[in-house]
């Protein structure tokens, strides 16, 4: 697994494209700058979008649970290992990445 | 050929709109031989491009919908093109160059690219084909 970090701000990577559609966030990994709608397709829920939304390379992962915290009625440890989970998978899946690296 | 779902023509047209190129299965035979069902199809963006009687592209057929059609181009004028799938008897109609959404740029079938570009051969195939169809629409 990739190690994230609570202070450290994650964006989107370069080799995504994310669209809504209908409400779900939709994300496409890029190979070669192509966009290959034959392989499998990332699909995030409401949780997942609200997280990916949020970081936006402006926040860092602590400042997201924050405002997670602030939106949803949800116990700030559910929010603190659903942020966690779904940001360390993303990374590994070089979907998200740390804003510095960029 | 045409693609299927809402969902997927939202996602094919997000994308070309972001400047990539996107790759998907073909749906539907209006194509053949050319592009056969299941084929893997890469659209790159139009943009600037100038397109010819050789290009295949992807047009937005009808704006409500966002049905997409992935046919030959036929004639193109300044500001539209006539379209046509390789298998059909009869154009498709003119479009808007605005509508056109992406143009073909490969071609996979089982792993290798093939020629998606008429050939003499192809041509001469096309219109006897074609000059069947419309000895039997007479008859």
């Amino acid at each position: 697994m990739t190690a994230i970090a609570w202070e450290t701000c994650y964006c989107p990577s370069t080799n995504v494209v994310a669209r809504e559609i209908d409400g779900e966030m939709v994300i496409v990994p890029l190979t070669g700058g192509i966009g290959d709608l034959s392989d499998d397709l990332f699909t995030l829920n409401d949780t997942g979008k609200a997280i990916w939304m949020a970081c936006d390379g402006t926040a860092t992962l602590a400042q997201v649970v924050e405002h997670l915290c602030a939106v949803y009625a949800a116990p700030r440890e559910v929010i603190e290992r659903d942020v966690w989970g779904l940001v360390e998978e993303l990374c590994a899946r070089d979907i998200l990445m740390a804003q510095s690296a960029q | 050929m045409s693609l299927a779902g809402a969902r997927f023509r939202e996602l094919l047209i997000g994308i070309l709109a972001t400047g990539h190129c996107v790759r998907f299965p073909a749906l539907g035979h209006s194509m053949h031989p050319a592009i056969q069902h299941g084929d893997l199809v890469t659209l790159a963006p139009l943009g600037d491009r100038r397109l010819s009687g050789d290009d295949v592209v992807a047009v937005v057929r009808n704006a409500a919908t966002r049905q997409i059609m992935v046919h030959r181009v036929r004639r193109v004028n300044n500001e539209a093109v006539e379209t046509r799938g390789d298998a059909l008897p009869s154009p498709d109609g003119w479009f808007p160059r605005a509508a056109i959404i992406g143009v073909v740029v490969r071609v996979e079938r089982q792993g290798k690219a093939v020629a998606w570009r008429p050939t003499p051969w192809s041509r001469l195939r096309q219109a006897v084909r074609h000059a069947l169809a419309r000895g039997k629409g007479k008859s």
